[in-house]
């Protein structure tokens, strides 16, 4: 059995990862979902290094397993939170799971069209000073979204979606 | 060492294979598929290389001897694949942000407004495509005009709801 020990401590820092978001979030929601992921992230790291230390005599690879796991497994959430944050199909589900009888298109793009969802990305964007505002023009901040947007390119073109 | 290898192989396998679907015929319900595609490639391929052990024992010293460090291969490989998946949305559709970011990036040294960024990417860019999806995916169907979730929809946005219920989070957007 004490082979499996890696589920335990990759199980283990990835729910001590979601208790400490969750935690975090909900006593301070002002502070944000990116800070309180950031706490998670912090909170499961800390847990995975306990318990690794636990079981000291393994290999190094068997260590970098977990590592790779748990990185997964933070990333993955990130995204699974990011989802419910900032994608465009959750919210219009949830906007047709609030309407029972259905909605047409106009009645979906009028409760979340391109107005809102631009204005929303570009709070998220200036909070994170991805972009900045310069007078009334929007001007680039940290390149880091926009390297973001290569890398997605060159995998559009590799699946031939581009 | 074996097992860091195995997970590598296992994941690349099923990538190339994603790849080459994708180039060839990519399929309507993208999600659905990318994920049955990377999960049957990793557990198939696991199974085909363990069976292909037991009739050539060279490979033996290549894999992984314990049954627990195949099965952390294993998982370590779907981990990878588990993040492929949520990253893969911003590959498939045209992510808003990194578009807007793309337009602001062109128009330095100057910038723009949002104004310009309203008339350069409106409801037909960001919402008609989003809802189009939600139908190719069998998540709603449209009759008579209307929109409705169906089953699977309705499990899935009650999924969010209330995980965003949990955490005491507003509606998202």
């Amino acid at each position: 059995m004490n082979g499996f020990a890696w589920l335990l401590v990759t199980a283990g820092a990835s729910a001590a990862n979601m208790i400490c978001h969750v935690l975090w979030f909900r006593a301070f929601p002002a502070g944000g979902m990116f800070r309180a992921m950031l706490a998670g992230l912090i909170g499961g790291s800390i847990a995975l290094v306990i318990l690794s230390a636990v079981f000291i005599d393994q290999s190094a690879w068997w260590h970098l397993l977990n590592l790779v796991i748990y990185g997964c497994f933070s990333n993955a959430y990130f995204h699974w939170n990011n989802m419910g944050e900032t994608a465009r199909r959750v919210r219009l589900m949830i906007e047709l799971l609030a309407a029972p009888t259905g909605l047409t298109r106009a009645e979906l793009i009028n409760r979340y069209g391109s107005r809102e969802i631009i204005d929303r990305r570009i709070g998220r964007m200036l909070e994170s000073r991805q972009i900045r505002e310069v007078g009334s023009r929007l001007r680039l901040g940290n390149a880091s979204f926009l390297a973001m947007a290569r890398i997605v390119g060159l995998f559009k073109r590799l699946l031939g979606t581009a | 060492m074996s097992s860091v290898f195995l997970a590598a192989g296992l994941f690349f396998f099923a990538f190339a294979f994603h790849v080459a679907l994708w180039r060839v015929a990519r399929p309507r319900a993208t999600g659905q598929v990318l994920i049955l595609l990377l999960v049957a490639c990793i557990c198939g391929g696991a199974c085909l290389l363990a069976a292909c052990e037991a009739f050539l024992p060279e490979l033996t010293t290549l894999l992984p001897p314990r049954l627990s460090d195949w099965v952390q291969a294993v998982v370590t490989a779907l981990a990878v694949a588990c993040v492929y998946v949520m990253n893969y949305p911003a590959v498939e559709v045209e992510s808003p942000t990194l578009v807007m970011i793309d337009l602001v990036a062109k128009a330095e040294p100057n910038g723009l407004t949002r104004d310009d960024l309203y008339q350069a990417i409106g409801d037909d860019f960001l919402v008609m495509p989003r809802i189009v999806d939600l139908l190719d995916e069998r998540l709603a169907i449209e009759a008579e005009g209307q929109c409705r979730l169906t089953a699977k929809g309705i499990r899935l946005a009650r999924i969010f709801t209330g995980w965003r219920h949990l955490l005491r989070a507003g509606i998202g957007g």
